[in-house]
């Protein structure tokens, strides 16, 4: 045991005081292979949007982008208990000079924020009305963001592990641990022990 | 690794607005899952915040006793797999912190109020390990019980907590499966490590077996916590089933159940066979009734581990502001000298 753990410890009696400064709260979201929609990740907290990002980077899900923004960039509808209606979707018309806005739809409550389309509006209370008629329908709740909010991470920029993971995965261990039950275990023993595994795993 | 609290419920829920009460209680009864924004009553809010706040400190302080045993691995790969766990476990607090921020409380007060105890976690965490094979016990038995624990909560109806549960249970799978493989790699060793292996899970199962908490209360099905959905099953019903697939699982790698006295330090000092571990005409396995004197002893501070996890944290709270102070202002003064 390194001396560290052994040592016993004193303190004083107060705990240091709180660090000053902002640490603003983040939104992270994932996208799987280059053509794929953007999906949630997770929050993270940081003092920066490059901080943000470089800690973003750091998630073990291979992706081929990442996209951060400031929680409070968020423009939301209140999350409905039914999906909602599919409106009219006439109006596809975007003023180039707008800026540009990301829209994220949650389909079901309890789901993930997935990236659905991008539009031009003048602010972010017309940009939530027009992604609520030409993408809420079947949605719960949507969200807009200002795409100019948004940090994408560069092709490139995200650098995977090449070498074997499979020690820090459950299908790295499922064969061999089969193996070793069955040497002392009967099949049907096995089996029955197995219905409470994760079924879903990396 | 989990520990979620029994939620307490410390607000009466009657003096919720009636109406919106019942709209609550309606949606949670049609399945509705709950987001931050909705109305919720306050108890529910208090209850849910208690109940994954101590989840994030499980977590964290879950990851010390494992966190020992990096530098003494056995085997390259080994190494590996316990540090990627500890850094999953860290993993699960930041996400767990985070769902109770959206609750009410900075993740910086959850923090100063975990090192300074006025906040708990889990009981599990404050018994030694001071083998190789404890490592291998707490993987599959402690974190099997997680995994139990979990994936009915996973069932529940706060949104955000469902989400990070799921994300959580895929990478549980690994913990377990990790402590699967070495138990049974040390099960088909030499005498020395089955002896090793025997003495870490006369250690462990009395833990495990309390892992679920006390017995359930008459009528805990009606109250709050299971009526929210906050809690899916009870304490004794979740106890039954980790009993039911562990003791025989336990039997047919050689380990025999036994009935522990232990002295302050969580050592074993006197053992005999638990005779009620056999299965009944239905199936259920019986087991001797845990100590709930250690139990309660351990949560009120007084286990055999409770003040140096508390204070590993704390001086890794202390070392760690220089960190914080640098992120959050540019002040890079050095840390206290270690």
């Amino acid at each position: 045991m390194s001396k560290i753990r052994q040592r016993n410890f004193t303190f004083a009696d107060e705990l240091p005081p709180h660090a000053d400064g902002v640490v603003r709260s983040y939104v992270v979201y994932t996208a799987r292979k280059d053509d794929a929609p953007h999906r949630y990740a997770g929050y993270l907290n940081a003092p920066d949007i490059a901080l943000a990002v470089s800690l973003a980077c750091e998630q073990d899900e291979a992706c081929t982008g990442i996209w951060v923004h400031d929680v409070q960039e968020i423009t939301e509808t209140p999350c409905a208990m039914e999906k909602m209606d599919p409106q009219d979707t006439s109006d596809t018309t975007d003023c180039e000079s707008d800026p540009e806005w990301v829209v994220f739809g949650q389909k079901r409550r309890g789901d993930i924020h997935v990236e659905l389309a991008s539009l031009r509006a003048a602010d972010s209370e017309s940009a939530l009305s027009r992604a609520v008629a030409r993408h809420g329908g079947g949605m719960v709740q949507i969200r807009v963001v200002p795409h100019a909010s948004i940090h994408a991470t560069e092709p490139g920029q995200l650098i995977w592990r090449t070498h074997d993971q499979t020690y820090r995965m459950a299908r790295g261990y499922s064969k061999s641990v089969r193996l070793k039950w069955e040497a002392v275990r009967k099949a049907e023993d096995i089996d029955e022990y197995r219905k409470d595994d994760i079924k879903d795993h990396f | 690794m989990s520990g979620a609290a029994n939620p307490v419920m410390p607000i009466d829920p009657c003096q919720e607005d009636p109406e919106k009460l019942a709209e609550f209680e309606s949606n949670i009864a049609n399945g509705v899952l709950i987001e931050p924004g909705d109305w919720m009553p306050q108890a529910y809010r208090v209850g849910m915040l208690r109940m994954s706040e101590h989840h994030a400190n499980s977590e964290i302080v879950g990851a010390l006793p494992e966190g020992e045993w990096i530098t003494r691995a056995p085997s390259l790969r080994r190494k590996l797999a316990l540090t990627a766990k500890v850094q999953d476990e860290v993993g699960h607090g930041q996400m767990l912190y985070r769902v109770s921020q959206d609750l009410g409380k900075s993740r910086e007060d959850m923090l100063r109020d975990l090192c300074t105890g006025k906040t708990k976690y889990h009981n599990c965490f404050n018994y030694p390990a001071p083998t190789w094979a404890d490592i291998a016990m707490i993987q599959w038995l402690i974190d099997g019980a997680a995994i139990m624990n979990q994936k009915t909560l996973a069932d529940g109806a706060y949104g955000p907590y469902v989400r990070t549960m799921h994300r959580i249970n895929m990478e549980e799978a690994f913990h377990f499966k990790s402590g699967e493989d070495m138990v049974l790699t040390l099960m088909s060793g030499t005498k020395k490590q089955k002896q090793m292996t025997q003495e870490a899970f006369d250690r462990w199962w009395g833990p495990s077996i309390m892992f679920f908490g006390p017995p359930d209360k008459p009528g805990c099905e009606d109250m709050p916590p299971m009526r929210w959905r906050m809690k899916i099953e009870t304490n004794d019903s979740l106890r039954q089933r980790f009993v039911n697939r562990f003791a025989p699982a336990a039997r047919d790698l050689g380990l025999v159940v036994h009935v522990c006295e232990k002295n302050e330090e969580g050592f074993v000092t006197d053992k005999r066979v638990d005779e009620l571990c056999t299965p009944d005409e239905d199936g259920n396995w019986g087991f001797t009734t845990p100590n709930w004197d250690e139990f309660f002893k351990v949560i009120r501070g007084n286990g055999p581990c409770n003040a140096h996890r508390l204070a590993l944290r704390r001086f890794s709270y202390e070392q760690g502001a220089w960190v914080r102070r640098a992120i959050a202002s540019g002040d890079t003064t050095l840390p206290p000298a270690a």
